[in-house]
This record gives structure tokens, sequence and C-alpha cells, in this order.
């Protein structure tokens, strides 16, 4: 595959097989650090897919493809092996054409069997990324937490002083982000309801970038402390904090010459700085509501109250979003608006539809606006969450949930329509394809700022609701493409489960089949996508629980046998083989 | 049996028992005696008292609704661009505008219960994601605006782009004067001119990008006013004889006659006779009130009421059951089958009917639940009723060939079931909260809204609701809920006429034809199980002659025109008058029209305390 490199006039269209909506125009260029030996951040999304519950052989490789072991601790002997492609075949869930999902590719990837959540979860919003209260089954029994998404966007580690995030983290599809308030509330964040207005809020189009600012003077001496005014201790790095990870160039690929100004343009002076618009908003009010325009004599009570409420509301739209954007702007350019949206939530899926690709289309609109996010540092996180099926079945249009996903694990099944088992399978595989991989192929045929694609300084993670057996969270899939920038250990398939240790299921009996293994905590797997991002135990562990961990520290009392103190003592831990 | 089967079965158990196994009683918790499924407050009364002393109730300043907003900026821009200009824009802010959030169409947190309809325009909920969005809008709209020379030269003046920096103040003053007084619907005191022209236009220099700038500020920070998001009244002159009631200012008057009828901001003959004082006699007003009344737009936000009174937006489509194969829906529907087009032709046959009656001389509350005509236009539709489709002609009515189909509740947007079967549950609920203005309680939270199929050839959909709503307390409702459902039954889930109901199986074979029965208790007073009805038009003949329905329709009317649930004390007088109008068979169009000259309605109480 040709890597395309940025060009004064780009169109990601094509190369891979796929087309995108959105011109990537000359502007993308002016991206100050591209190509001048800059350090690429790294980036991550988290896809997911409701239900699950795809069956074993379904979902992962063939296990033939395990040929390696190694001990994870004395009595825990995990395997692995080389992600091998047949036909554009990993397994029938992890099936796309073939030229699309190659071993180039597939080098690039990894599938983890093993990672656990070590209690009972049903249906959730929430456990994707760690707030595995949002559950059905686990609603109140313990405090929300932040997942890791919206930790990322909040540390100052992977969103430093030199980011300007126009969308700190791209909500999109059915929405899976809990975010923390300054108050200790979490909230499930509103996911976007239009890609042009994700596109809009990231890159602002239309507005003009501001002029090339001229260098700028170091900045002036600190003044002294007053003596008498006690000062704040002084900002120190963290010197525990690592550095984002180096990513990994390809020595052969060529690289773009480095941008430099043209010296012979004489830079306009600098625009004097405007008041933002939103604080002036905020002047109208006040003075409505203090009467300094002289007529508001007759607001009552109630009004003025519903004019404060409103000016509370209005201050947090983020007076920093409108700067941002504009810095965005600086770093992408004008670019022109994608010609097509993907408005409101996520299409159902309705069988009979005239033009059931218009469903993946949708997605792959988001999928143009995360690539152009990322390729212009506007934004380095986003979500996407679906809870639609992708299928032609019948019963797509009736009770998808019961008369699908419930009966997935029947294996005698005997009803007229198509076996529900093969229906979740080609309908998961069908999001894979069009979907994730649509994603991956996107971010893979993009230069980062490093010369590396931005697939490979990516984290791109797709994850469902359940594991293999419908609602138990044991065995979570998780499919994995780029390596963060050198963190992950790609091109591997691993399966983390301890075979030599119990398994019981909730009603306390042995499991009926071997397939069900303890591996490791979801969490320790969360702890490592925020060390790969940048963040360091120290930044997420839970202290007000005393646990070196990150989320929620439970086991259900009859899986005490399978999760060891162990697996929660090292749940901050770097996972040993899967990482580098 | 495995662990992760369990909840399935214990959910098609729970479904299983059918449309009912809550716990039923009280019309509200709050309110009610939980031995009494109706009660006082749950039934609604049939007349109003009138207290001439009564002052308005007390409010916060209206936010405009989704729909308000959209038609204020439709018009505000559309007196300064040429139409196809304006609609350019609108075009590209509705991008934008179709994100902020949706008005409610159910009652949250309310300490009265809402009799019947919610209306959109009463949901004041505002949000930070309404914020976000109200100021995306405005953004874009400068924008368009800015970025445009044409568009600066029509909204700003000639002079705002002529190259003369000489002329600027005075361009952005007149600017300001100008457009304020249309976007925040009264003139700009000089201080807030001062505000615009000097703190928020003259924060930079002159350079043409700085001053695109500088103006776009200018028209977002006026977009963002709460004069331009709120209804803001503050009142004139003190009402005689009260402490706290004013009449509203004419510029306010101006607004609430333009925001009654045509959900929008006042247009320039309005602002005329604000600022010549005609609005101020008697004369003046009723001119603007005939004129208002008259304009195309009043009809529209009249269809909004008949939408949402008749809860339309919840009409089922009957083309998704159309497009799944499905042989029993296929055989059940035979000729008929749905197409895509069918389920707005029933919604607009709904319409066309309340607009005609609505707006011709004669038509009155009593044709719109009795007429025996068809609005269909649609031929599809008038198939299904047996018709010639209408043209349109009010001289060319069709009258429906069954004697039993008549006014609004014959329609069939008020029948129809995305299913082979009827809903004669949802039916009689439609009816008791919406035409008779009782409360009920919610349904149990295993109520399933899917129609109650027969489950043998030898039982009618209505021996179905029967069985399965006849046991222990399920009673408590049902006995208010399916004796106004049943006499619909010769109406089948397309809305067709039938005389017999047919038994059909999965695989689209017929087996039986089954009677339908339409005789029914329908308990229209709470306490009269005996009264019984024949069908659906001795149904709507029956509740008119109870006079509920006459008060119930006031009461929904009232409501939707003050924006907020009415109060029997404080709105007895206007609710009384449109009752007692309907009552004596006034046309409709003067009814609607009369509630601009209900005391209240220039009126504003604002509590001496602030």
């Amino acid at each position: 595959m040709r890597v395309k490199t940025i060009n004064r006039r780009q169109f990601l269209v094509g190369a891979g097989g796929f087309t995108l909506a959105m011109p990537f125009l000359g502007s993308l260029l002016r991206s100050k650090a591209f190509g001048a030996g800059a350090v690429a951040r790294p980036k991550y999304v988290c896809l997911s897919t409701s239900h699950g519950g795809v069956w074993y052989d379904n979902m992962y490789p063939r296990a033939a493809t395990l040929t390696k072991s190694y001990n994870l601790y004395a009595d825990h002997v995990v395997r692995y092996g080389r992600l091998q492609v047949s036909n554009g075949s990993l397994s029938p869930v992890l099936t796309a054409s073939s030229g699309d999902l190659t071993q180039a590719l597939a080098d690039k990837m990894m599938v983890i069997q093993g990672l656990d959540v070590p209690f009972y979860l049903g249906h959730h919003t929430g456990g994707y990324l760690g707030n595995f209260s949002r559950s059905d089954q686990r609603e109140g029994q313990f405090p929300y937490v932040p997942t890791i998404d919206q930790i990322l966007a909040a540390s100052s580690t992977f969103y430093g002083p030199g980011d300007a995030p126009a969308v700190p983290v791209m909500v999109i599809g059915d929405g899976m982000s809990w975010l923390q308030r300054a108050n200790g509330s979490v909230e499930g964040v509103p996911a976007s309801r239009s890609s042009l207005d994700l596109f809009d809020q990231v890159f602002q189009p239309g507005r003009q970038p501001p002029p090339p600012q001229p260098p700028q003077p170091p900045p002036p001496p600190p003044p002294k402390p007053d003596a008498g005014m006690p000062q704040p201790p002084p900002m120190t790095p963290d010197a525990g904090m690592p550095q984002p990870p180096p990513v990994r160039p390809d020595a052969g690929m060529p690289m773009p010459p480095p941008m430099t100004p043209d010296a012979g343009m004489p830079m306009p002076p600098s625009p004097q700085p405007r008041t933002p618009v939103v604080d002036r908003v905020l002047d109208n009010y006040r003075d409505l509501v203090t009467g300094a325009f002289g007529d508001a004599r007759r607001l009552s009570s109630l009004d003025k109250q519903r004019l404060e409420d409103h000016m509370e509301l209005l201050s947090q739209i983020d007076t920093k979003s409108a700067v941002m954007t504009k810095a965005a702007a600086q770093t992408c350019g004008d670019l022109p608006e994608p010609s097509d949206d993907a408005p409101g939530t996520a299409p159902k899926y309705v069988y009979g539809d005239a033009n059931p690709s218009a469903y993946e289309k949708w997605y792959d609109l988001y999928n143009d606006v995360i690539v152009a996010a990322f390729a212009c540092g506007s934004s380095r996180l986003a979500t996407v969450a679906s809870r639609e099926a992708f299928t032609t079945d019948p019963r797509s249009a009736s009770d998808w949930h019961q008369e699908v996903a419930h009966q997935c694990q029947i294996k005698d099944w005997s009803g007229s329509l198509q076996r529900p088992e093969d229906v979740m399978v080609a309908s998961q595989s069908t999001f894979f394809r069009n979907v994730y991989i649509d994603l991956v192929k996107k971010l893979d045929g993009m230069r980062d700022v490093d010369g590396s694609t931005l697939l490979d300084n990516s984290l791109v993670t797709w994850t469902m609701e359940s594991g293999p057996v419908t609602h138990e969270a044991d065995s979570m899939p998780m499919v994995c493409a780029g390596g963060a920038g050198g963190f992950f250990n790609t091109g591997n398939y691993y399966d983390l489960r301890n075979q030599s240790a119990p398994f019981r299921s909730s009603d306390g009996v042995p499991w009926i089949t071997d397939l069900r293994r303890p591996g490791i905590l979801v969490n320790q797997w969360l702890a490592n996508v925020l060390q790969a991002m940048g963040m360091s135990p120290s930044q997420f562990v839970r202290t007000d629980i005393d646990w070196a961990g990150y989320g929620i520290k439970h086991v259900d009392d009859y899986l005490q046998d399978s999760y060891p103190a162990r697996v929660f003592n090292d749940a901050a831990k770097k996972i040993p083989l899967v990482t580098l | 049996m495995t662990r992760s089967l369990l909840p399935l079965l214990v959910t098609l158990s729970a479904l299983s028992l059918g449309a009912c196994s809550g716990a039923i009683g009280a019309t509200t918790e709050r309110d009610m005696p939980t031995t009494t499924p109706l009660g006082p407050t749950g039934v609604s009364a049939t007349k109003f008292v009138c207290d001439a002393d009564a002052a308005p109730a007390a409010r916060a300043m209206f936010r405009l609704s989704k729909r308000q907003y959209r038609n204020t900026l439709h018009d505000l821009l559309g007196m300064y661009l040429p139409a196809a200009d304006r609609d350019v824009v609108m075009s590209d802010l509705e991008r934008k505008i179709r994100l902020i959030p949706d008005d409610a169409t159910k009652a949250f947190n309310t300490d009265t219960p809402v009799r019947g309809a919610f209306f959109r325009r009463m949901s004041q909920d505002v949000t930070a994601e309404h914020n976000a969005r109200y100021f995306q809008v405005a953004q874009r709209a400068a924008q368009d605006i800015v970025s445009d020379p044409g568009r600066i030269a029509a909204v700003f003046g000639a002079c705002a782009d002529d190259g003369d920096p000489s002329n600027d103040t005075d361009c952005i003053e007149r600017f300001v004067r100008d457009f304020g007084l249309h976007a925040l619907r009264r003139p700009l005191s000089e201080s807030e001119v001062s505000f615009y022209v000097d703190t928020v236009y003259a924060d930079s220099g002159y350079d043409y990008e700085a001053n695109a700038d500088s103006l776009s500020d200018v028209l977002v920070v006026m977009l963002m006013s709460p004069r331009f998001l709120y209804r803001m009244e503050e009142g004139d002159d003190r009402v005689g004889g009260t402490e706290d009631v004013y009449r509203l200012s004419p510029y306010e008057v101006a607004a609430r006659l333009s925001y009654q009828f045509w959900d929008s901001m006042p247009d320039q003959a309005l602002f005329d006779a604000a600022a010549d004082g005609s609005l101020d006699t008697d004369a003046g007003y009723r001119a603007q009130v005939d004129r208002v009344f008259n304009d195309p737009r009043t009809a529209a936000t009249l269809d909004e009421f008949y939408s949402e009174w008749l809860d339309l937006g919840n009409v089922p489509d009957p083309h998704a059951l159309a497009r799944i194969d499905d042989p029993r829906f296929d055989k059940f529907a035979g000729d008929n089958l749905p197409s895509d087009g069918l389920h707005d032709a029933m919604i607009a046959d709904v319409l066309d009917m309340t607009r005609y009656y609505s707006e011709s001389d004669d038509g009155t509350f009593e044709d719109l639940l009795l007429s025996p005509y068809s609005f269909a236009r649609d031929p599809e539709l008038a198939k299904i009723y047996g018709v010639q489709p209408w043209d349109g002609n009010g001289a060319d009515l069709q009258r429906f060939p069954d004697a039993d189909r008549v006014g609004v509740l014959g329609r069939a947007a008020l029948l129809v079931a995305a299913s082979n079967a009827t809903h004669p549950i949802i039916r009689g609920v439609r009816v008791r909260r919406n035409i008779l203005c009782d409360v009920l309680n919610p349904p149990p939270a295993n109520a399933n809204r899917e129609s109650p199929e027969p489950t043998s050839d030898t039982q009618t959909t209505r021996e179905r609701v029967e069985a399965l709503t006849s046991a222990g307390s399920c009673q408590n409702c049902h006995a208010y809920i399916n004796g106004l459902g049943f006499p619909f039954e010769d109406f089948d889930a397309l809305g067709r006429h039938r005389d017999q109901e047919p038994f059909i199986e999965p695989d689209g074979t017929l087996q039986a034809w089954l009677p339908v029965d339409t005789n029914a208790a329908p308990r229209i007073e709470q306490t009269d199980s005996r009264t019984k009805v024949s069908g659906a038009a001795d149904l709507a003949q029956q509740m008119l002659d109870s006079g509920k329905v006459q008060a119930c329709f006031a009461r929904h009317y009232v409501r939707f025109s003050m924006s907020r649930n009415e109060s029997t004390t404080e709105d007895g007088c206007a609710l009384e008058s449109v009752r007692e109008e309907i009552e004596a068979g006034k046309p409709l169009r003067d009814i609607l029209k009369s509630i601009a000259f209900e005391p209240h309605f220039r009126e504003r109480t604002i509590p001496a305390s602030s």
C-alpha cells in the first residue's frame, strides 16, 4: 500500500479502497510541526458494539495459532501467537475483504482474549471504558467513575500545554463516555448528533484562520513574589511522569520536506486581541439583570432567576473552545466542509430498507471526521458506540434483543429463521468490516507529523458489551489496531486466560464448558491504555479506596477463587508480553 | 437452564401477561386516594368559574420554543435579505437549529397533572445544550452574513461596505437601532445602543477583517440576547385596582399576538402599529388581530395546536410492517398494502379537516367531532375510506359511506396501528385523556404497546383485550379505558370500516371471520356505568352531550395560548369564555381568535416584591 503524504492539495480518496467525503486541502500542510522532526502524540479511539455473545470460535482466531506460551505468574500460563490472515479473515467475526484485512495490517493489530470484569455486569453503557457501575445489574452499587477517555482528556499529560484540542473527546454513536464534574459527580457525555456539527466544532469552517504570528519574545521573568502574600508552590514537572513513548518512524519511508516560512513575506501586524464574544454575551445578560440598560425595571424575581440560570448555563460554554477552534484552524487551515452529514443518532437498521448501505455510511462519515481531527491535532480521542444491529435479518425490525441476542447460545436452534448465533456473527462482522476496518485503513493511509502513519501512533480498540457468552463479562473481546507509537506488541493474538484455574458461573456451579477460564482484569487493560497515552499510574489509580488500580474494584463472591489478590495488586502494571 | 437465559424468560413471562399487571389506582399518587381510579381531581370539569378579579398567573418569562426560534430567525432575516437569499442562509442554519434540543411533549415534575396534551411551546427547560446550540446558530448566522458583501450591505446598510471609514460609527449605530428593534422586539434604550456600538462593535480596529469580526460580534450578541431568546415582558401601566398587574406595552402586545398565532416575531405592520400607538386603541387592536389571524402563518400554528392535541406525532407508520414482508400483515392489508406515503397522508387528512373547520365562516367545534366528510386528498387513503380523493374544494367534500365514521376520531390517523390487529386500549386512552381531559395513571412498566392480537380463531381482539384486562386491579383503570376504545372496533388497524374481524395465522392463512362488537359502556362520566353507546358516532354524540369534551377543548386551547398548564382559578374566565362560545355553536375561527380579546392576554402579573 502506498502511504500518502500530505500534499498541498490532498484528497483522501480511493488509495485503500475507500472513499472519503471530506477533501483535505493544502491548508493541512500549514501544520507547523509537520516534517520538522516533531514528536507525534498518541491517539486513542474506542469502538464498541452492543450485546456481543458471539461465542468463542466465532470471535477469536483459531487456537492453533497460539503457538507460544508465557508464564504470566507461576501458575498462570498464557498463550499467544502471530495473527495470521487467511483470505481477509482472522476469525468468522474478524473478516473483511482480502484487500483490506491484509497480513501487513494484521501485523499492526492485536486480538486479546482473557480480559475480564470479575462480576456479573449484564447490560451496560459505561463498562467499555471502565464505568462498570453504569449497568442494569450494578446501578447504584458502586459510585460512577469517569471513563478513561475523559481521564485522558482532563490530563495535562495527554493534552499538554502545546495542545489545542477543539474537541477533547469526540463522542459518537450512542455514547459510552462518562465525565467527572468539578463537584465530583459523574455524568454521561451526550454523543454528537451530526457529523457535520462535529466537523464544525473541530474546524469551524469558513472562519478565516488568523494570520501567522510573528516570533514571540521570550516571556519576561516572573515578578518577585510579594513577601507578604503566600504563593502557590512552583510548578515542577512530575519526575515520575513518563513522557509519551517515542514513535517508531519507518526508516524506509520518505519524509516530506520540512515547512519553512517564506523569508520574503512581510508579516502583518499583530491584530488587536478581541474580547471573546461569549464574554460580550454574558455582559449583555448581566446588564439586563442589573438594569444597567435602564429599562429592565420590572423584571420579576422569576424573570431574574430565569436570567441568572440562563447566564450560569451560558457560562458553561467553553470560552476557550472558540479560541481553541481558531488554533485548530491555524493547524489545519480552512478545510472545506464535508458534503454529507450523518445526522441524529445512529440510524436503526430496518429490514427491507432500500438502501442498507446508508447505515454504514453514517459511521463512515464520522470516521472521516476522526481521521481529520487526528491528522490536524484538533482532537486525539474518540469513542464510537453502536447499539444497533448490522443485519438484514427480519428480527432487526422487531425485538432484536430478545429474539437474537438472548438466543445466541442456543446451539440446537430449530426455528424457521436463521440461527441467532449466525445472525449475531454476521452483524458483528459487518461492523468490523465496514466501521472498524474502515477507520483503521483510513488512519493507516495518513502520515503523522513524524512520517509514520496515524495508525502507528494510535490505538484503535473494538470491544463488545458482553464476552463470548451473552451477558457475561469474562473474555471481553479486545480487538486492537495501532501500537500507540510502539507501546504495544502488535501482530499477535493473546489468550490471557489461565487454563488451570477454576471458573464458576453466577449460580455457583462450574460452567458447563471448559472455554470459560479466568484471565486478568479489564481494569489492567484500561490502565495500560492510559499508560500508552502517556499517563503514569500515580495519575489515575484509586487512592480513595486504597487500590493501586483504575476504576471499580470488586469481585463477586462466586468468583473469588478465580481472581486471586494478585490480579488486583497488579492492576496498574504494564501487561507483560502485550506491551513492549 | 443457564443464567444467561433467565432474563429473557422472565421478560417473556411478564409480557405474556398482557397489557396490564401494574399497580393502578390513583390519577396521581399525590392527589388521588389509591382506591379511586378517577376522583375529584382526576375528572375534568364541564364548566369553569370566572372570577373577574383574578390576576393572571405570575410566571417567569417564556423561552421561545424551537419552532418559534426557527420562525423568528426566518422572519428576522427576511426583513433584510431577499427571500431567495434568506432561504439559502436558513438552509445553512437549519443544520444547527435542528441540533437544539427538541421541546418536550410530556410534562415533567409538574405539581398539577396536565389533563391531556402537553404542548411543545409549554416546554421551558433550558439546558447547557440549548445555549451551546443557540451560540452556534448565532455564530453561523453572523458568519453567513459578514462573509458576503451583498448581505453586509443588505443587513448593515451600504455604508458598511463602502470603503469610507468616516461614516462607520453612524452606520453601525443606525444598524443597531434598526436591527435591534426587530431582533429584540422593541426599541433599544440609549444605554443599550451604546453597549452594542461602543462596547461590542468598537472593540477592534477598522481594517476589513477586523471590521467583519466586529459586525459579526454585534449580530452574535443580539441573537444571544435574552430579549431575542425569551419573551421578556416588563409591562407598561399598572392595571387599575391591582398592585402588581400591568398592561403590556404595545411592543409586547405585538409580540404576544405574533407568537400566539404565528409562532414568530411581529411583522413590520405590527411594529408600526406599536410605534404609532394604534395597537393601543380598540379599533387598531381589533384590526391587527383580524389581520394576524387571517395571515397564512396562523393556519400553520393551528396545525401545531391540533397536531399536538391529537398526538399526531405518535401516529404509527403502517408502512413499517408492509416493508418487512410479514405474511399475516400482507394478507390483512390485501389491496391496501400501505405505501411509504400513507402515514403522512393520514396526518394531512386530519389537518386538512381541522383547517377547513377552523378557517371557514361556519365551521364549528361540533364539526370536529361529528363531520361525516373525508378530507383525504391522497388516493391511497381515499381508497381506505371508500371515497374519491378530495380536490381541496369545499363544495366537493366526499361523505363517508359508513355512518359510524365521524369527526377527528374517525380518521385513519387516529385508528391506525402498526399491526394487523387494532389497539382498543390506545384508542381508549387517547379519548379519555385528550378528548375528555380525565387524568389516568401512567401505564404499568411492563405494559405492551403492541396490539393485543387474538390467540385463537375463536377470539376477537376485543375479547383478547377483555381477557387481558379483566383480572384484579387492571379494572381500576381499564373500566375507564376499554369502553372508549371498543366503539371503534368496526374500524380495523388500517382505519378501514369492517363488520367482521379476520383471524390470520402467522403464515398468512385466513382462518376465520369473526363478528365485531362496538357496543360499550364508555363511562364518559366516571360514575355512569350504565349508559351504553352503539358505536363511534354514538360515542362522539354522547361526549358532546356531556359537555366534557367542550370544556376539555377549552382547556387545551387556553393551555396552548398561554404556553403553560391552565389554572382553573386564574384562567377561569378565559376557560369559561371559550367553553361558552363552543357551547353556543359559534364559528370555530371566531373562538380561536377570541383568545386575543381575553383581558389577561394583554396583561402580566409582576409581583410587587420584585
